[in-house]
């Protein structure tokens, strides 16, 4: 019985170990894309975001990755209107409030 | 993830206790709460399979989560006997030395006809056959039949893991101080130290508890 509770709690302390993780990556991350984008270093931040996507794409749904891929995809190309961009700013900022587990979120 | 962790856990209590409310019979063999985490496991694990864009990690979480929470509770069910009856209930004696209890029927919808099918499938063709039909917490129903078990009475505990069960020592007419003798007379000097005791009509068994 001693064994199976201290296991379920090391199964606990893990997973919240790897959502906290997991949650200060997106917002270390989330902070370091927008930061470039601010500066308008576009060629940085698409370095950045290519060196991170297999880490992020584990952590937020696949739809966000596809919509920021698209744009990046563009940016690379040169065809990103400023509109465009400024999506691609609020998307990623918009990333650490869709994971937090607020109210609003959970139900 | 972490919304998906809080989720999990709200989703494991609700399937609980809807799984609880619905009653014994539709659970089969598995207790409320294991039954409750396979439906849940099985629908978390297709997710993903089938929508390449959930991440992995979005059924990992909440399965371990699960595996967790069931551990959890069945250590906390082999503590507490208040805890464990609220997972898993009580069973039911639905006949006693021949006679259907119809309160005991109603609470846990099950007519006559599914009753009478069980009996058959117990050896029994009428109820009066039967000297005790018992609805377990699993969902299964036992019978014994009169002509295996001279028994009358059916037999209840007085202490479970140390802890005395106050509703059968009312039903049964023992005070503390009746199951102190009782316990003294095998030297025993304590509650704690009983594993089981039960009474079957002027029988008393009692378990001790292992040392370690």
């Amino acid at each position: 019985m001693r064994i199976k509770f201290i296991s379920s709690v090391i199964i606990l302390v893990i997973i919240s170990a790897v959502m906290i993780s997991g949650l200060f990556f997106i917002k270390s991350e989330s902070e370091t894309l927008v930061r470039f984008i601010e500066k308008g270093e576009y060629g940085e931040f698409c370095k950045e975001y290519d060196k991170s996507r297999i880490w992020l794409s584990f952590l937020i749904n696949g739809e966000k990755i596809a919509l920021v891929d698209k744009q990046v995809e563009k940016l690379k190309n040169s065809n990103a209107d400023s509109d465009e961009i400024t999506d691609l700013k609020a998307e990623i900022s918009g990333w650490l409030l869709s994971e937090l587990p607020s109210v609003e979120n959970i139900f | 993830m972490s919304i998906i962790f809080i989720r999990t856990f709200i989703f494991y209590v609700i399937t609980v206790l809807s799984l609880r409310i619905m009653g014994k019979r539709q659970i089969g063999e598995l207790e409320p709460t294991e039954l409750a985490v396979t439906i849940l496991i099985s629908e978390l694990a297709t997710l993903p399979m089938q929508n390449i864009d959930i991440p992995i990690i979005y059924a990992v979480i909440p399965i371990f989560a699960l595996v967790a929470f069931e551990m959890l509770s069945s250590v906390f069910a082999l503590k507490s006997s208040v805890f464990r009856t609220f997972l898993s209930g009580r069973y039911n004696l639905i006949i006693e030395d021949g006679k259907i209890n119809q309160k005991e029927m109603s609470k846990t919808q099950l007519t006559m006809d599914e009753l009478m099918e069980e009996l058959r499938k117990g050896g029994a063709l009428s109820p009066e056959e039967v000297r005790f039909c018992v609805l377990e917490t699993s969902g299964n129903i036992s019978v014994l039949l009169k002509k295996t078990t001279n028994v009358k009475t059916f037999p209840l505990p007085l202490i479970v893991d140390g802890k005395p069960v106050k509703t059968n020592m009312k039903k049964l007419g023992f005070s503390k101080i009746d199951m102190i003798n009782e316990l003294q007379k095998r030297g025993i000097s304590s509650f704690s130290q009983v594993f089981w005791m039960s009474v079957c009509e002027e029988d008393i068994s009692v378990i001790k508890k292992d040392e370690n």
